[in-house]
């Protein structure tokens, strides 16, 4: 299976309250899709937002073999499924859930105009 | 040598997300691999916190066979050893290889990098670069 690593991305912020949020984000293309279920579109992802001061807290949307797309919040460790819609639908459910869990909007310009 | 830079820049984190829906489109990558990015030095410390350093350290230099195996080179309770060991795993500076240990699984902590740099541009260097 050959991956094109197309995104890869990590920063750290400051949240208003003083907090902080660490952000983890990669994306690649998978060239020959063997599993069309595990990376819809061709996708393979990893896509985190955690606490640095404190890692129990965080956010996880990924996909991988045997798997598919999924989403772990905090230390639940089999993961929820989520129907595959498209990339943008997934960046936006990594966004609500970020929202959910740490009160932060991280994408608010992100379903806007395109640059 | 592989080196993680730690450096410190302030821009709106959903401008970066949205390079996403750009790399796919024009087929562009937009690959910051051994970067993180902090916007501030409260940031990047807490990021990077002392223990973490020491735990980078000593998986890079002694290469412990499991997670316990770390925590006692660094004489630290392993349940401590080991969120600081997902955090480097998280920030994509260490991994966790799977090891089958009888019916269970241990992970075996191996570095990706062999240096950790910080960074930070002085507004004079950055302008000058700019130009």
């Amino acid at each position: 299976m050959k991956a094109s690593l197309i995104y890869d991305f990590e920063y750290t912020v400051n949240l208003p309250d003083n907090r902080k949020l660490t952000v983890s984000m990669d994306l690649y293309r998978i060239d020959a899709i063997e599993a069309p279920l595990d990376y819809p579109e061709g996708y393979k992802f990893s896509w985190i937002a955690f606490n640095p001061d404190n890692n129990l807290e965080r956010v996880l949307v990924d996909c991988h073999k045997g798997k598919g797309p999924h989403f772990h919040i905090d230390e639940e460790g089999q993961g929820i499924s989520f129907e595959w819609t498209s990339l943008d639908d997934a960046m936006e459910l990594f966004a609500k859930k970020v929202k959910d869990r740490f009160d932060v909007d991280i994408m608010p310009s992100l379903f806007g105009d395109e640059e | 040598m592989k080196t993680f830079t730690f450096k410190l820049k302030k821009f709106p984190l959903d401008h970066a997300i949205k390079q996403m829906k750009i790399a796919v489109k024009t087929n562009k990558p937009y690959v910051h691999t051994g970067v993180m990015y902090c916007d501030s030095f409260d940031s990047m410390m807490r990021t990077m916190t002392a223990s973490r350093f020491e735990a980078f350290l000593a998986i890079a230099e002694k290469k412990p066979a499991s997670i316990s195996a770390l925590a006692k080179l660094l004489n630290k309770d392993t349940s401590n050893v080991l969120r600081d060991v997902r955090v480097l795993a998280d920030l994509k500076i260490i991994e966790l290889i799977e090891v089958p240990n009888g019916e269970r699984i241990s992970f075996k902590p191996v570095a990706l990098y062999d240096t950790i740099v910080f960074e930070c541009e002085s507004k004079a260097e950055k302008k000058a670069s700019n130009q």
